[in-house]
């Protein structure tokens, strides 16, 4: 990748001298490894790679993307052209032009730690896939389950006609557990995962036999328990619950581009309240268990954002073009699922800071809710122009005069994104953040990592579907 | 893109260093697409793309590899990643060797427009040009995003018992967001996916956005009720995609994963309701001739006046039950393991209204649901239906009363189509690869702001 760098540099320089006022390149090269028991099988064994050069070209305020998996000096001259020429074609039409916040051309290179290379070790992984999925399959009541262990591993360099040049490589290593239980109510399941930017030693060292039972036992306790009745509830969500919250219903809309194009019901609000005062929101590249994110796809240092400070809206998270509109510094959240996608805001981590409550202090002030755990949750969605989240929880329990009683199964929980954060009256000591190495957000398209988290926290009257 | 690769000498390849059967699935694609954000043309983007999946068996040992293509130096170390990932499996005593019956159906769907496949960046900003133009005319109306593109592809399989079979195949994808701004906010999204470019459909579509969009921006939080649900066309094809597509897996029956394992012959949904796997129909992005493990594609009833007729089968699954393939492979990537999933549904029901109209007249108190959030999060292993309302409107008395938005419904899927189904209205629309009119169910429970 190092030699494709000055070529890329050259096609850059190319764009320029056509006459366009930026440029930019993102070389990234990707593997990903799958292995998928089932049901005491292999289901599969794969492993796919990419690589490949894309290029953004700005020519008076329009922005043109183009790409190439031929990294020949004759192709990135090819795909740059492409481009500027594409940039130029759209330049014509009236509409707002597009500029980039200033950024200096930093030189940077960041690596994440690893210990054991994962795509070196050969049967181990199968071994150990093999082995939680058969013991998964021992807990009385569970009809099927699936083990999964994934790797990945992304490299990316990005380089603009400015002179940056910032190389940032991740290693990501995890597994899963999905488990299927049958009772006389039917069939219901419990999954759970956990992932860290590491390499294999973090497989070798965590107790995933312990975690594969654990799913397998709560899939036979989802399968007996009960659907709530729909109405409102006060809810108590555990820390990966939070981190789906705050993603769905403040993340999205606190994201710059939707922002500045007038699909955040946010626009406007910065310096207004709109959380409680117990709430802190920070978004974060670098924070434990958390994705890697030292910078962003654009090259720029990803800055630890406060987005809400003590329940004011502080900031938005912008990449170059938005920050631009919005008057502010680039926060580092350009991000990319891959060379071939357009740059968009997208978040890192996104977490809430902790508080002060002890577990028990924020279970006895309920009479009647719901306490809403992860294991089994589907994720969430939002549309930040509406106003309205939602998302799902795995196996949670209901909650009667401060005490937790019965299992319920399929809680999804829904509000407005302006109302909900006011309802937090309590937040929690503990705190947690989790990154996967299956899955991400989703946004126009591209899949990005990101982590979520923060500690326990009660929200008063959020809406949970029921019969 | 001048790399050109030849499915038989990767087989013969993969077969000389030591598999006793491969597989090669190839896809070579080229995209057009343009963007535009706050009522300007903003973006537009141009790829092209070679993915290679080569899956082999060692003996009863599988492995898969693949990626993107730039050289044939990424071909052979894919084949060989391939060949390494198998000799290190573990054998599969059910693997039945790679498909045998390769081939196309005597149906062969339209699927490529030479007209969509000749477009380029040029009239792609001219056709969002006229789009922006419409929106204009809205007072307060603005997009807030709006993407249009094409997509011309070309899909060959092969395998060591034969091929290859090719398939070229267009895409045209339009979509926006269109917000109101003033006193009323709100926002609404459309989108359509075609085989075939349709600049008609863009514009009516657009305006159709243009009158919703005010609606939306008038919705409002209710409290809770129970009563009757219409699901839109949209939001219908979407539930039906998420809860039947997994449940119908001969995949997900043999793992214990399916509500309807063992329910062949049985009544599961209403005796008015029945469902259609079709891969032959014109201009729909799930048509094919032939599915992705090369076996011909074929159409068939899985589900007939409310009785479950059959299961779909990719080529393992078939072997396993001693049946032949029903043509629904069907791979998340071109290195990933095939499994069975549905071509095109298309939901027929029995005297079906003529009208939306005539389907809200017969409501007493209920939703007619337009957008929702979270119907993806709906779980198929239990049945159980989830969403939230992000759009719909109040019926009462049959008639429309009011926009609203965040009602959270949760429901039994099977028992809200066999014991509860009100009925159907309106023309069938097909909306990614599944047809279906406007449905209705009684008993709901809408959860709201109380």
């Amino acid at each position: 990748m190092e030699d494709v760098k000055d070529l890329v540099s050259k096609a850059l320089n190319e764009a320029i001298r056509l006459g366009a006022e930026f440029a930019d390149a993102r070389i990234q090269s990707y593997e990903y490894e799958l292995i998928t028991y089932d049901n005491g099988s292999l289901r599969e064994h794969s492993y796919n790679r990419r690589a490949g050069v894309g290029f953004r070209v700005i020519y008076q305020g329009a922005v043109a993307y183009s790409s190439t998996t031929d990294l020949s000096r004759e192709a990135l001259l090819e795909a740059v052209k492409k481009a500027f020429s594409s940039a130029k074609a759209l330049s014509s039409h009236p509409g707002e032009k597009v500029k980039l916040a200033e950024y200096p051309a930093v030189k940077a290179v960041a690596r994440s730690h690893y210990v054991v290379d994962p795509f070196e070790v050969g049967e181990e992984k199968l071994e150990i896939a093999r082995t939680v999925n058969q013991e998964a399959l021992q807990v009385k009541g569970v009809v099927s389950a699936i083990t999964r262990m994934g790797f990945q591993r992304d490299k990316r360099i990005i380089v603009n006609s400015e002179g940056l040049e910032v190389t940032v490589e991740v290693v990501l290593s995890g597994l899963s557990q999905a488990s299927v239980a049958k009772s006389e109510k039917g069939l219901e399941y419990a999954s759970d995962y956990d992932s860290r930017v590491a390499g294999f030693e973090y497989i070798r060292e965590t107790d995933w036999v312990e975690m594969a039972r654990e799913v397998s036992r709560l899939a036979v306790t989802a399968s007996n328990a009960e659907v709530p009745k729909g109405g409102t509830y006060d809810v108590i969500l555990e820390p990966r619950m939070v981190g789906l919250l705050l993603h769905e219903a403040f993340g999205h809309a606190s994201e710059g581009d939707l922002v500045t194009t007038g699909a955040s019901i946010l626009e406007g609000l910065k310096g207004r309240k709109v959380a409680s005062e117990l709430v802190t929101i920070i978004d974060d590249g670098l924070v434990s268990g958390g994705y890697y994110v030292p910078y962003d796809d654009e090259g720029v240092e990803k800055k630890k954002v406060y987005v809400v400070d003590k329940g004011v809206l502080n900031n938005y998270l912008t990449d170059r073009a938005s920050a631009a509109k919005l008057g502010q510094q680039p926060t580092g959240n350009g991000r990319v699922m891959s060379f071939q996608n357009p740059v968009i805001v997208r978040q890192t981590n996104y977490y809430m800071e902790p508080g002060d409550y002890r577990i028990e202090e924020i279970l006895e002030d309920v009479d009647y809710g719901i306490y809403a755990t992860s294991k089994g949750a589907k994720g969430g969605q939002v549309d930040p122009g509406m106003g309205t989240f939602t998302f799902s929880a795995g196996v949670s329990w209901l909650v009667e005069k401060g005490k937790i009683t019965r299992p319920l199964r399929g809680v999804n929980l829904s509000g407005q994104i302006l109302d909900v954060l006011s309802k937090i009256d309590a937040v929690g000591r503990d705190f947690e953040v989790e990154t996967s190495v299956f899955g991400g957000c989703g946004k126009s398209g591209q899949l990005v990592r990101v982590g979520t988290g923060g500690p326990h926290v009660r929200v008063r009257g959020l809406s949970v579907g029921g019969r | 893109m001048t790399l050109v690769l030849d499915p038989e000498k990767i087989v013969s390849q993969a077969e000389r260093l030591g598999a006793s059967e491969a597989e090669v699935y190839i896809v070579k694609s080229r995209e057009y697409s343009v963007k535009a954000q706050r009522d300007a043309i903003t973006e537009a983007e141009i790829h092209e793309t070679l993915k290679l999946g080569v899956r082999v068996a060692i003996s009863k040992r599988v492995g898969g590899a693949g990626g993107i293509i730039a050289t044939m130096d990424d071909v052979e170390s894919i084949i060989e990643k391939a060949i390494s990932i198998a000799k290190t499996a573990p054998p599969d005593e059910k693997w039945p060797g790679f498909n045998p019956r390769i081939g196309v159906a005597p149906v062969e769907p339209e699927i490529y427009d030479e007209a969509t496949a000749s477009v380029d960046t040029g009239f792609l900003i001219s056709l969002l040009v006229k789009q922006l133009g419409i929106v204009r005319e809205a007072e307060n109306v603005h997009v807030a995003e709006a993407g249009i593109g094409v997509d011309v592809s070309e899909t060959t399989y092969a395998n060591s018992h034969g091929g290859p079979v090719t398939e070229k195949a267009t895409l045209f994808s339009y979509g926006y967001e269109l917000k109101r701004e003033g006193e009323e906010k709100g926002t609404y999204y459309d989108y359509i996916v075609k085989s075939r470019l349709d600049e008609g459909r863009v514009y009516s579509l657009t305006r159709k956005g243009v009158e919703k969009v005010i609606d939306a921006s008038k919705a409002k939080a209710i409290g809770s009720f129970n009563g009757d649900i219409i699901l839109g066309q949209e939001e219908a094809a979407g539930i039906i995609a998420i809860m039947l597509a997994p449940a119908v897996s001969a995949e997900q029956v043999q793992r214990g994963r399916s509500p309807l394992r063992g329910k062949l012959g049985e009544e599961i949904l209403s005796r008015g309701i029945t469902v259609v796997d079709d891969p032959f129909l014109s201009w729909e992005p799930g048509s094919s001739a032939f599915d992705d493990e090369g076996h011909p594609t074929t159409r068939k009833s899985i589900v007939e006046k409310g009785v479950l007729k059959t299961y779909l089968y990719d080529h393992y699954t078939a072997s396993v039950e001693g049946k032949e393939s029903t043509g629904n492979a069907d791979r998340r990537a071109p290195w990933s393991k095939p499994s069975p999933g549905p071509t095109n549904l298309v939901v027929e029901v029995e005297s079906s209204k003529q009208s939306l109209e005539e389907l809200i007249a017969g409501i007493e108190k209920g939703v007619l649901v337009e957008r929702t959030i979270g119907s993806w999060m709906s779980n198929p292993i239990s049945g159980q239906i989830n969403m939230t309302i992000s759009f719909g409107y109040l019926v009462k008395k049959g008639s429309i009363v009011e926009p609203v938005k965040g009602l959270v419904v949760a429901d039994d899927f099977y028992e809200a189509l066999k014991d509860r189904f009100l009925g159907a209205g309106g023309q069938r629309e097909c909306i990614s690869s599944v047809c279906t009119p406007s449905i209705a169910w009684a008993g709901v429970r809408f959860a709201g702001k109380d």
